[in-house]
């Protein structure tokens, strides 16, 4: 089972649109769910995603105008309960000690947050904490040279095997990274 | 030796005799020797007719219309053909003739009162006498060795009693001849008709295992713990004693009787029926299994693949077509639908609800589906493969070694249940590869593209209406389409487009293909981009061109009326055939009876042609139910089968109407036109019968010509009767008696015998009027002119009602048949009296009959033959060539030639004067007579057999009669064909 994990798409205040790279990779069909950390801000991204899958799981970034989404969003797929959260909530931003406070908060098997616009993915305390960056490479604040990236992660039983695709220089890479679901 | 040339009755100016060609036919190195005289025997008819009507005659379709000699000689063909030359009578009789003619005088065949069924044969051997110098005999001699060398090979046991014989009667050829045809013929029995000489195969079997019994008991002493799996196993592969059948024999034997049930080696039966094992090599079974077991390893490590586990990373949302995670995919697509149709595996079988036996059942059939290329896997391979899977495994998990210490042996090697698996993935493997083709998709993008390409070509001459009709078709007459496209334009394969025109709106695409070619350069792209999708779609249409040909030429040959009714009511055969075919009956009978039907189906071997005929019996079996129903009720009946007690009657009977038609089954095939033309006269079938003659090159129409009576006729001497024989039986015809008394009646007017001149002078008038109507009715539809002229030329002397009867006899073939069968003694008489009788003609039958026999009798029969001479000497030859051809009937060919045997010596048409020219257009005509007759022979042979299988019925002069008449047309044929 397919899961993406994308947010901070900030289209069109600081980019134009996801990469055309991105777009090809996205296509309907092969994935299954889209987990998104909010920031998307306009809603033609909104239903691109939708386009992609009918499973869009979405929570409101700081900047977002849909006042609908909630702040966090917890979402059972598989064995797994995936939490979601933009983070501008957590301070200080992306600390890690302040993501896995709101895990045990939540209780979730994977915490994805969003708003650093820096990609990471980490396992702390057998959990597995996800920040897929941005889709678009929109500046962020707090970093400069922003990458785009997102995260795919594929679920299969008690195992989750993490794809991260960043776009280096017109260049689709792609790691892998596997988390097997702690008893 | 004294009349040169035409007539001649040496035997030997040929190479060989064609009887000796064929009973050479098993072993492999004569094989060849006849592969190679027949062509050149072909070449030689080629040259001589150039030689005189110049190349463009010889490439003219009336030169070509010369039937090719039937190569193809199945096993059991091959051991009838060794029969022809014999009379089975006993040796008393025999030699009490010889007697009698050598004393009696020629006037002896005035006498025509009781005695007149011996007067033919008396006749024929007083010519024979006459004739035959000491010359010949020793030839004779000779061909005899020939003979039993030929026989030697073959049966080696049999020969060393007939030799003992045939010294003892080294002088009396004829004698030696009987003594082996009737061992032959037992042999014979035994061994074509497997299941009817039941009692005796088991006979046979039984005996081995009392011979291995000494070794069973030895084995026991040595090591105690052996299962009864693996003493069995050595019993059959690796017994010390000799067998005295080969092993496939015997296990052959066993599926037809139904043994095979309980034998525990019906899984290796198996494997080595399909091919999958080498029944000669048993000492590298182990090496070949292995091998398999390797080959499935490896395809299951290629194609399971997943990007999972491996080390190196994938990008699974890569577009690339090389990706493997989109192979991964697909193939999970592939697992998806295999895995749905899993679960409806014969859901009532707990076996198939077993985890692990579905999950090893979806491998297979994934590894399988990767292998088979385009087709893939297809709904219904399951279907397939669940008696495999669980015959495997309750085999492999029933065999256990006993005793652990011992060393491993080959039987443990091949049931090692590790391997279940594996082999039985090998041996499904081998089962496809006779079934795939009938998986093949229904092209409908294909058909689409095709129907396009119709459409452009509407525009050119023909109507556009009938493409309209095409485009609304459905799926499968779409499909059909694209086969008569496809095969219309190559008229070598137009047998196959016979069977797919009666499909519907054939006419238009039929008609199409030469016309868009010259009307429309802008399709003509286009059109070959069509031909090689065409290709495949015929390919794909295999299953499809199989159901129409199991209905449209196999069903209505065996049984008209049913396929009448079948036909009347509009169900198509694909509706049902499709299921049964594909799923080899699979959802028609229970679990246990369809392992029992595939055991017969493979051990029959031959591409599993047994399906054809096991389709027939079981629609013979419900026919009854079939022709007293509606369309709905009747469907109704055809998909919901009902349960059969004992599946081997149904086998049995598939056997039966295989056997019986296997002398003519090369017949069968280039035969097609006829049967399609009676397809109970509708609009379409007409049309398709335009499109034949102009379409179909010169190959077809000569085969379509000669015989047109030979399919339904071959449907009777069959000996196959519907279970619910509702056909007239042989007592109750009225003209039973009276033919059977008249038949062996050329002897019954001696002037014509001792005036041969005369004969022929009054029939040149009749000549002349079955020549007339021959030629007008040729200029309508050509397949229709040659049944029509054959009725009229059988009747020409009662030249009222042929005029009548012409179109009635293409649509009641099967009438006519059966009575002709019943009373195949009289072949002669059968066709004009059973048509009268069938075409309603309000003349009593009885006195119609007696008519047509005195009115008829030889002349009219000898003007046929010298039409073909009269009208060569005025060099009218292309069209008398074909007129003359088609008429010569069944019986009228066998009357015809005893006329010749008994008037040539003397016949005054042949004189030595006459020049070259003309000698050898005589020639010519004669060897084409000899093969049209050639291609008789083997009805004639059948109803031999025939009459032979129903001796009680008959009595015991009649059939020997027939036999020896036979005898005489052989003969007869055997000069005529030997003498270019």
């Amino acid at each position: 089972m397919f899961i993406i994990a994308i947010g901070d798409v900030h289209v069109p205040h600081r980019s134009y649109g996801i990469p055309p790279e991105f777009k090809k990779l996205l296509v309907p069909e092969k994935i299954q769910y889209i987990l998104c950390t909010g920031n998307l801000v306009s809603k033609e991204i909104y239903d691109y995603f939708k386009v992609l899958t009918s499973d869009v799981h979405v929570v409101r970034g700081d900047l977002d105008e849909n006042t609908s989404y909630p702040d966090t969003k917890i979402v059972s797929i598989g064995q797994f309960k995936f939490g979601l959260c933009h983070g501008h909530q957590i301070v200080p931003w992306g600390d890690r000690a302040s993501l896995a406070a709101l895990q045990r908060q939540l209780d979730v098997d994977v915490l994805i947050s969003g708003h650093t616009h820096v990609l990471e993915v980490f396992e702390s305390n057998g959990k597995l904490f996800v920040n897929p960056g941005s889709a678009t490479g929109a500046f962020s604040n707090i970093s400069n040279d922003v990458i785009p990236s997102f995260v795919l992660m594929d679920v299969q039983s008690n195992n989750i095997t993490v794809y991260i695709y960043k776009l280096i220089d017109g260049q689709v890479k792609v790691e892998k990274i596997d988390h097997v679901k702690q008893q | 030796m004294d009349t040169s040339g035409f007539l001649d009755l040496d035997i030997n100016s040929g190479t060989i005799t064609p009887n000796i060609k064929k009973s050479v036919n098993t072993s492999d190195d004569i094989m060849s020797s006849i592969f190679d005289s027949i062509p050149t025997k072909e070449k030689k008819l080629d040259e001589a007719v150039e030689s005189i009507f110049g190349t463009e005659a010889a490439s003219s379709p009336l030169i070509s219309s010369i039937p090719p000699i039937p190569i193809e000689v199945s096993s059991e063909q091959q051991h009838e053909a060794i029969t022809i030359p014999s009379q089975p009578i006993n040796i008393n009789k025999e030699n009490e003739v010889i007697i009698t003619t050598t004393t009696t005088t020629p006037s002896f065949t005035v006498i025509d009162s009781k005695p007149i069924v011996i007067d033919p044969l008396v006749v024929k051997i007083n010519t024979k006498v006459d004739d035959n110098d000491i010359d010949v005999s020793d030839k004779e001699n000779e061909e005899q060795t020939k003979k039993e060398n030929v026989v030697h090979e073959i049966f080696t046991p049999i020969v060393s009693i007939i030799n003992n014989e045939s010294h003892n009667s080294d002088m009396n050829n004829n004698t030696v001849d009987n003594t082996k045809n009737s061992t032959n013929i037992d042999m014979n029995n035994s061994f074509s008709m497997g299941v009817t000489s039941a009692s005796k195969d088991e006979h046979i079997t039984s005996t081995t295992t009392i011979g291995t019994i000494e070794q069973e008991i030895h084995e026991k002493s040595e090591e105690p713990l052996v299962s009864p799996l693996a003493s069995e196993f050595n019993k059959i592969f690796f017994s010390t004693i000799p067998l005295e059948k080969k092993p496939l024999e015997i296990l052959k034997m066993n599926a037809f009787t139904g043994a095979l049930k309980y034998s525990p080696l019906r899984g290796i039966a198996w494997k080595l029926f399909l091919g999958g094992l080498d029944i000669n090599k048993v000492d590298k079974w182990e090496k070949d299994i292995t091998q398999q077991r390797k080959r499935y390893e490896k395809l299951k490590e290629e194609h399971c693949f997943d990007p999972r586990n491996s080390n190196s990373t994938f990008d699974p949302l890569s577009q690339n077509d090389d990706s493997p995670w989109n192979k991964f995919f697909k193939n999970l697509d592939t697992q998806k639908i295999i895995k749905i149709d899993l679960e409806r595996t014969h859901p009532d079988n707990e076996f198939f609800s077993n985890p692990v036996i579905r999950e090893m059942m979806a491998t297979i059939l994934f590894v399988y589906s990767k292998t088979n290329g385009i087709i893939s896997y297809r709904q219904g391979m399951h279907e397939l493969l669940a008696p495999v899977i669980y015959l495997y495994n309750q085999e492999y998990g029933n065999y256990k070694k006993l005793d652990e210490n011992s060393p491993s042996t080959l039987v443990d090697f091949i049931y090692d249940f590790k391997y279940l698996e594996h082999d039985t993935f090998a041996i499904f493997e081998r089962l496809m590869k006779f079934t795939s083709d009938w998986y093949a998709p229904a092209p409908t993008p294909i058909a689409q593209s095709s129907n396009n390409n119709n459409n452009n070509l509407s525009t050119s001459p023909t109507s556009s209406t009938p493409t309209v009709q095409s485009v609304t078709s459905t799926p499968i007459a779409q499909s059909s389409n694209n086969n008569n496209n496809n095969l219309s334009t190559s008229p070598t394969s137009s047998t196959l487009s016979e069977t797919t025109s009666s499909g519907g709106n054939s006419p238009t695409v039929t008609n199409a293909p030469p016309s868009s070619t010259t009307t429309n350069p802008s399709t003509s792209s286009s059109s070959v981009q069509d031909n090689e999708e065409e290709e495949l779609s015929s390919k794909c249409n295999d299953v499809v061109r199989k159901c129409k040909y199991i209905h449209s030429i196999l069903l209505k040959q065996k049984d008209f009326e049913l396929y009448q009714h079948l036909d009347s009511l509009d169900i198509e055969p694909q509706i049902y055939l499709l299921r049964w075919i594909r799923l080899l009956f699979g959802r028609e009978f229970h679990f246990d009876d369809v392992l029992n039907i595939w055991d017969a189906i493979f051990a029959y071997g031959d591409s599993l042609i047994l399906i054809d005929y096991f389709c027939i019996s079981m629609l013979t079996y419900i026919r009854e139910h079939l022709l007293k129903s509606d369309s709905i009720y009747a469907l109704k009946r055809i998909y919901k089968y009902p349960p059969v007690e004992d599946v081997y009657m149904l086998i049995k009977k598939a056997l039966e109407i295989k056997d019986s038609n296997c002398s003519i089954a090369g017949m069968v095939k280039t035969a097609q036109a006829p049967t399609n033309l009676s397809a109970s006269g509708s609009k379409q079938t007409q049309q398709s019968n335009n499109t034949v003659s102009t379409n179909t090159t010169t190959s077809t129409q000569a085969n379509t010509i000669p015989f047109p009576e030979t399919s339904s006729f071959e449907s009777t001497t069959s000996s196959f009767q519907p279970y619910s024989s509702q056909l007239s039986s042989s007592n109750t015809t009225p003209i039973d008696p009276l033919s059977n008394r008249t038949t062996p009646l050329i002897s019954s007017s001696p002037s014509n015998i001792n005036t041969p001149i005369i004969s022929t002078s009054s029939s040149s008038t009749s000549i002349s009027t079955s020549t007339s109507t021959s030629t007008s009715t040729s200029t309508s539809t050509s397949t229709s002119t040659s049944s029509s002229s054959s009725s009229s030329s059988s009747s020409s002397s009662s030249s009222t009602t042929t005029a009548v009867m012409s179109p009635l006899q293409t649509h009641t073939p099967f009438l006519t048949a059966t009575h002709s069968s019943n009373n195949n003694h009289s072949r002669q008489s059968s066709p004009t009296s059973s048509l009268n009788n069938s075409s309603h003609i309000p003349i009593p039958v009885k006195s119609n009959v007696k008519d047509i026999f005195a009115n008829s009798k030889e002349s009219d029969l000898f003007s046929l033959f010298s039409t073909a001479t009269t009208v060569t000497t005025t060099s009218n030859i292309p069209s008398s060539l074909s007129i003359s051809n088609p008429t010569i009937s069944i019986g009228q060919a066998r009357t015809l030639n005893k006329h010749k045997s008994m008037t040539l010596p003397s016949s005054p048409l042949i004189s030595n004067n006459q020049d070259s020219e003309v000698l050898k257009q005589l020639k010519n005509t004669q060897v084409e007579l000899g093969n049209q007759l050639k291609d008789v022979l083997p009805f004639l042979e059948m109803g031999k057999n025939f009459l032979l299988g129903n001796e009680d019925e008959l009595s015991k002069s009649e059939i020997d009669d027939f036999i020896k008449a036979l005898e005489k047309v052989k003969q007869i044929q055997e000069t005529l064909s030997n003498n270019n």
